[in-house]
């Protein structure tokens, strides 16, 4: 016991080494944490609230005006405000996309997988036919049944999202209840469940962690996809996405409508790929895990 | 034996890394006459692979500096260009490799990796090679020889797989087959029937062998003289039964007392050489097997001089004769 | 094999009925479509009307069952937002776009990720290899609408070289109405993705070939330079370049929809939006039954490259694990 404790203190410990030495890792904590501040504190920061319209300062430029440093939009809200809200919405709707698809996926893959039978096939199969058609199209599919709305797209991004943490949680646990400490902790008379929840899903975490942090940037991507195409967030809630395509109409003489919202939504992606990439490279250093 | 077939003289090898000169082949010589099966025994890290790799210039240049002279057919391999060391390799002297199971290409039929030697050195029609292949698989006792001719490794077991490397190295009749460690990879009783492929190979076709290996074991019934490496260096040359027989080097002697020997029932338990051999980078001033020798003296703290047991019997080592 | 194809278009089949009844369920699950309350009043004699036109006043499993039996033979409805023509001729107008688009696009993200790739992996830790990494990692993250857009801001408005928006009518083209200048923006932004895979995908598969053993193998059999590199290493880097192949196919196909939108061309991309926001359920429907099958197809024909590739992977015997 003392044993797999060092054990796993040490790789605990390498893992942070191995983390900590990785230069993009370190930049994509960095942006990942200011976004994050960015959203935690959106209305401290930003000068005007998001849905504040001023009729007589519509499309300023950038230092056109001193009260908005970035500009104003086409109805005449701070730009700046709007992006430092746009956080907020990133943020609350892939976090919580996540966070629901851990919750959901977790538990269903980790019974499929150790339980087998029936249970299993009825899940492989769903597995299967919600894989048979691009995740993002079923996500706009259950938009264009709900209507759209920041609820609605954290729904219709966690029925897509579960997929992808149950298909990895069942594959580790498949390989793992093979394992020889799977049979010894049978052997002196533990319950299935005790071995599932104490043996197997503690170390199948690595690669489910992995699957979420990079699942982050996907759900940031659709949030920003489906907002761009006019299926996102209502108005005037601000999103990075809806302001890409809000400014599709003004570019050529209003170009930082367009330029400031796609470098936020770039650096977030960045950010969140790089720490996926570089807790990838931590938790897993023999690199067995393709999400 | 009067007429050496390839001599290799005072070959070096070294690697340049971040970490300093990796000094894997220091200065070895040797010769191998017509149809002779020539053995070179060491453990890993000794520097036999790396030796005859660097004949046929397989390690990439840029990775390691080559230095000495090795003569074959009235020529220094060392000095040809790389379209004349292609004319060499496959055709004059050709090689098989450790492990059959990695070294065949898995996406390419087997006849076409046989063949593929002849077409490129004699230029001739895919035809002709594919009866030429064909025959070659027969030779090295490939049963149904035309229908295996179609199949992929995956195909084959590993010492099938073997034979069928043998066979793509024999394609152009090469005089000098090189075989690194070709039966590690296999069970004990296909590396038999390897050994005795080579050796039959060996007399009908009239070619010669370097054989190399770990095991000294397999050495006794194969080879006509055996040559001992011991950190990039030779430390001991010999004919086979004479070194069997009158080992004269420390290191020769140990891996003589770490084989199990089935003809004496003898209760004295097996000999391990302790100690790991030293590192390559800082190479030791004095004799190399000096931390792990248990003859050693004040002398040792030099390298050893070659000595001559015989005419035939070379050993590197400052107790030679006298242990 | 031929069974095996077999009972692939038997499971791709199975597969479409399982998403054409969970599309259709899930639309006529709940309340609200086209003719709204909330989007006007209708008098009830119209509305009565209209809906037994589209035959909306029939049980759903009927509606269903009506819906198939005409789907099997092309005949998808009429859409809602434009009832003078057909779904099926809407469909067949703009897919030929969206087609020139997707087929222009792989040609160019296949051909110069594969020569970017290769380049790479032969000249390991020069600038073009750093280059090709840092393009492909910002490539595979940063959305295509995002790139589509810094293309935009650049080419079209900054330096005024090409059309921001289009598919053929700029009037300068190659051939006809094929090939113009306002091809290159949107191929460009939706290629750089998949473009940066397979250069990763090729470059990380070359250089692990190339220290096989049959490759030394190979070179010990005094094989030219280029044999042993077209022979040996092209024909096994292939594999995982195969396996690129399948993972963007998800990515072209939705990568279109956010193209189309942002470059304004008139391809199934778009309508699929307008359908969407407008819930013309007939396009819908035939568009996520068109997704589906053509993703099953692509999926089936990587699995048949894969083995016309690779001998080890025999369907016979893929088939029994």
């Amino acid at each position: 016991m003392s044993n797999s404790t060092t054990t796993r203190r040490s790789f605990l410990k390498d893992a942070i080494r191995r983390f900590s030495q990785n230069r993009l890792a370190l930049i994509g904590l960095f942006l990942v944490g200011f976004i994050l501040f960015l959203a935690l504190f959106a209305d401290l920061l930003s000068p005007f609230a998001y849905d504040r319209v001023y009729f007589d300062r519509v499309l300023l430029m950038p230092f056109d005006h001193p009260e908005h440093p970035l500009g104003t939009d086409e109805v005449g809200r701070d730009y700046l405000s709007r992006l430092i809200y746009g956080a907020r919405t990133s943020m609350l709707v892939s976090l919580s996309v996540q966070m629901i698809a851990l919750l959901i996926g977790l538990p269903i893959g980790a019974l499929a997988g150790y339980f087998g039978g029936a249970l299993d096939f009825v899940i492989s199969r769903i597995i299967d036919i919600m894989t048979a058609f691009p995740a993002l199209l079923f996500t706009i599919l259950i938009i264009s049944v709900l209507g759209g709305g920041m609820l609605t797209i954290i729904v219709a991004l966690s029925i897509s999202s579960w997929i992808v943490i149950a298909r990895i949680t069942r594959a580790q646990v498949l390989t793992l209840r093979e394992q020889e400490y799977c049979t010894a902790a049978r052997g002196i008379g533990a319950s299935e469940w005790r071995i599932l929840f104490r043996h197997l899903i503690p170390n199948a975490m690595s690669p489910i962690l992995i699957a979420v942090s990079l699942g982050i940037p996907t759900a940031i991507f659709a949030e920003a996809g489906l907002s761009f195409l006019g299926l996102g967030v209502n108005d005037p809630i601000a999103s990075w996405g809806k302001m890409v395509g809000a400014s599709n109409a003004y570019v050529q003489v209003y170009w930082h409508l367009a330029l400031l919202p796609t470098l936020a939504i770039a650096l977030t992606m960045l950010g969140f790929s790089f720490l996926g990439d570089g807790l990838r490279d931590a938790l897993d250093p023999k690199q067995k895990i393709r999400v | 034996m009067d007429e050496a077939l390839l001599e290799v003289e005072d070959l070096h090898v070294h690697f340049p890394t971040p970490d300093g000169v990796v000094q894997a082949v220091n200065g070895i010589s040797y010769s191998l006459g017509k149809q002779e099966i020539l053995a070179i025994v060491g453990e890993s890290g000794s520097g036999k692979s790396v030796g005859v790799l660097s004949l046929l210039r397989l390690i990439p240049t840029r990775d390691c500096e080559v230095q000495g002279s090795v003569h074959f057919e009235g020529r220094d391999l060392l000095q040809l260009s790389d379209a004349e060391m292609r004319e060499m390799r496959g055709n004059r002297i050709a090689m098989v490799f450790q492990d059959p199971m990695t070294s065949l290409n898995p996406v390419l039929r087997i006849g076409d990796q046989i063949q593929e030697s002849i077409i490129e050195h004699q230029g001739i029609s895919e035809k002709v090679a594919k009866g030429r292949a064909i025959e070659l698989l027969a030779l090295v006792g490939i049963p149904e020889a035309e229908k295996r001719y179609r199949h992929y490794p995956h195909q084959f077991s590993g010492g099938m797989r073997q034979r069928i490397m043998i066979a793509a190295g024999l394609a152009c009749e090469p005089s000098v087959l090189i075989a690194d460690e070709p039966t590690t990879a296999l069970d004990v009783t296909i590396q038999a029937q390897i050994i005795d492929l080579v050796k039959r190979l060996c007399r009908e076709i009239g070619m010669s062998v370097i054989w190399i290996t770990h095991d000294l074991g397999i050495v006794a019934g194969l080879a006509d003289r055996v040559a001992v490496m011991y950190a990039g260096k030779i430390v001991e040359f010999a004919p086979v039964d004479q070194l069997f027989k009158t080992p004269q080097h420390p290191y020769s002697k140990g891996l003589l007392n770490s084989l199990p020997r089935l003809d004496t029932r003898s209760e004295k338990p097996l000999e391990a050489i302790e100690g790991l051999p030293p590192n390559l980078i800082h190479y030791p001033t004095s004799c190399p097997f000096l931390e792990r020798c248990s003859y050693k003296t004040e002398q040792c703290q030099t390298p050893p001089e070659k000595q001559s047991i015989s005419t035939t019997h070379e050993v590197w080592c400052h107790h030679a004769g006298k242990l | 094999m031929l069974g095996y194809i077999c009972g692939r278009i038997l499971a791709l089949m199975m597969i479409l009925l399982a998403v054409s009844v969970i599309v259709f369920s899930l639309m006529h699950s709940v309340p609200g479509g086209p003719f709204d309350e909330r989007k006007g009043r209708l008098p009830p004699a119209a509305k009565a009307n209209i809906l037994k036109k589209y035959g909306l006043d029939q049980p759903v499993w009927k509606q269903y069952i009506n819906y198939m039996s005409h789907a099997v033979r092309f005949d998808f409805g009429i859409p809602y937002q434009r009832p003078h023509t057909t779904v099926a001729k809407l469909i067949s107008k703009s897919w030929a776009i969206t087609v020139q688009v997707g087929l222009t696009t792989i040609v160019v993200a296949f051909g110069f990720g594969i020569l970017a790739g290769v380049y790479a992996a032969y000249h390991q830790n020069s600038w073009i290899d750093t280059l090709v990494t840092f393009v492909s990692s910002l490539g595979v993250t940063v959305p295509n609408f995002v790139v589509a857009m810094w293309l935009i801001l650049v080419f079209a408005v900054s330096l005024d070289w090409l059309p921001m928006g289009g598919w053929g009518s700029s009037g300068q083209c190659l051939i006809d109405k094929y090939f113009c200048t306002d091809w290159i923006l949107p191929v460009v932004a939706y290629a750089i993705a998949p473009m940066a895979i397979v250069a990763r995908y090729t470059r990380a598969s070359i250089v692990e070939v190339m220290g096989e053993d049959y490759v030394r193998t190979a070179r010990a059999k005094g094989l030219s330079e280029v044999k042993v590199m077209r022979k040996h290493v092209f024909r096994n880097a292939q594999i995982p370049m195969v396996t690129a192949l399948g993972t963007e196919i998800p990515n072209l196909i939705t990568g279109s929809i956010f193209i189309e939108s942002t470059f304004r061309i008139n391809g199934l991309g778009k309508y699929f939006v307008t359908s969407t926001l407008n819930r013309d359920y007939p396009m819908i429907m035939a568009t996520f039954l068109l997704v589906a099958f053509l993703w099953g197809i692509l999926y089936l024909l990587t699995d048949i490259a894969y083995t016309m590739i690779d001998p080890r992977v025999r369907l016979g015997a893929k088939s029994l694990s």
